[in-house]
């Protein structure tokens, strides 16, 4: 950052908004962050970055820094979005799709993706990215560990916890639309 | 390790899982569209000055300087004074026993906004020609805010009061006070700070500038901006 010079990590902040912020902005849905407060949440994690990046040694993958200050933007804005008892359904609207199945196939489609969001958001959201990538991306296991810059172990046991912690979620909802 | 068989693929898996899934749609990359307003804003925020140090530092030492920012603010924009009604503690100067602010002309360069802000909106009703003709140079450029006030928010004002700081400090400092009643606790806090003493000194009330980079520094024993505080606060 050549005219800052408070940096002295000789990354230039918007060099490094060019090459990584499609990652932060996946890594925040993932993560989940409400597609309307998405723009706000990645402005936020490049505040943090601009205010910190002074710190970033260089001795972990630039990714992975990024993916640690996202996650925490994610905490907080998630913490923010229970606050305020956003309507659940504002995810899914904004990802309807252009070739739903006539009016009953939408209202099927939007509730399973109403419930999805519900299990989804009370997940650990290191939990949940993993799920995400794995179950919704289908991104391999090695892929999710090159991403995230952890092992491949912490992948597989993440996953596993991620897996069981969404099959119970989905179980109380069945028991809930049974009772 | 063995690759494990997503839910989708495993006809074992329950059903109920597998209809979740299968409604959920991939996360899409952004949009260049998306991307490009977000460089813009990293561009701003890059032009800022930061305070070094781990955000939850920078909020905690915040919420102290905000004390004496709003508190101190007082500055006189317009009719009124835009800063909550100041304590004992208070540094305002009555504008008649401030040194003279230069009332350069309103730069029409410096009323443009940005790409992404929101036009100035005209004040809702007309000063007095009394009120008019001691704050026809000061009159802020009220920005409305975004439906998500936020730290995009935050930045645009910010960003348009450095913009002005230099050219139109009183307007800059309308535009830092507006930012002080939106974003009390906002996460700009301390740069909006850096920002007030520069238009501070930029408006001639240097000792009131000088006031608060007394308490900047208290705040902030290790700024890295201590050399920039002391080129701001040069004669």
């Amino acid at each position: 950052m050549g005219a800052d010079p408070t940096n002295t990590s000789g990354f230039d902040l918007v060099e490094l908004h060019d090459e990584h912020a499609a990652f932060v902005f996946r890594t925040l849905q993932r993560l989940g962050v409400r597609e309307s407060e998405l723009d706000d949440a990645v402005q936020e994690v490049f505040v943090v970055v601009h205010k910190k990046l002074h710190t970033f040694r260089g001795s972990a993958r630039i990714t992975t820094w990024l993916y640690g200050v996202a996650l925490r933007v994610a905490y907080r804005f998630r913490r923010t979005a229970r606050r305020r008892r956003e309507d659940p359904n504002e995810l899914d609207q904004s990802h309807v799709p252009d070739s739903s199945p006539g009016p009953e196939g939408v209202a099927f489609e939007r509730e399973a993706r109403r419930q999805l969001a519900e299990v989804l958001d009370g997940m650990d959201p290191p939990k949940r990215a993993v799920l995400v990538m794995f179950e919704i991306e289908r991104l391999s296991t090695t892929q999710i560990a090159a991403e995230l810059g952890i092992p491949l172990g912490t992948v597989y046991s993440r996953l596993r916890a991620a897996r069981e912690q969404f099959q119970r979620a989905v179980d109380r909802i069945r028991e809930g639309e049974g009772a | 390790m063995n690759e494990p068989r997503r839910f989708l693929d495993d006809d074992d898996a329950s059903p109920e899982v597998r209809r979740l899934l299968a409604a959920a749609e991939r996360p899409g990359a952004p949009d260049p569209a998306r991307l490009a307003r977000s460089r813009r804003r990293v561009m701003a925020l890059a032009s800022l000055p930061m305070v070094g140090g781990s955000l939850v530092l920078v909020q905690k030492l915040a919420l102290g300087a905000l004390l004496g920012s709003v508190v101190g603010l007082g500055v006189e924009v317009g009719r009124r004074t835009l800063a909550p009604a100041p304590p004992v503690a208070s540094v305002v100067v009555p504008s008649a026993q401030r040194p003279a602010v230069p009332k350069a002309p309103r730069p029409s360069v410096a009323l443009q906004p940005t790409p992404e802000l929101p036009a100035p909106e005209p004040p809702a009703s007309a000063p007095s020609p009394s009120a008019s003709q001691r704050t026809a140079a000061s009159q802020p450029p009220v920005l409305p805010p975004s439906p998500s006030a936020g730290v995009t928010r935050e930045l645009e004002l910010l960003e348009a009061a450095r913009r002005l700081v230099d050219a139109d400090p009183a307007r800059a400092l309308g535009l830092l006070e507006q930012h002080a009643r939106e974003s009390p606790h906002g996460t700009l806090v301390i740069e909006r700070e850096l920002l007030v003493i520069q238009a501070l000194a930029r408006s001639g009330r240097l000792a009131e500038a000088k006031a608060r980079a007394a308490r900047f520094r208290a705040a902030h024993p290790e700024s890295l901006y201590e050399e920039r505080i002391t080129r701001i606060l040069a004669p």
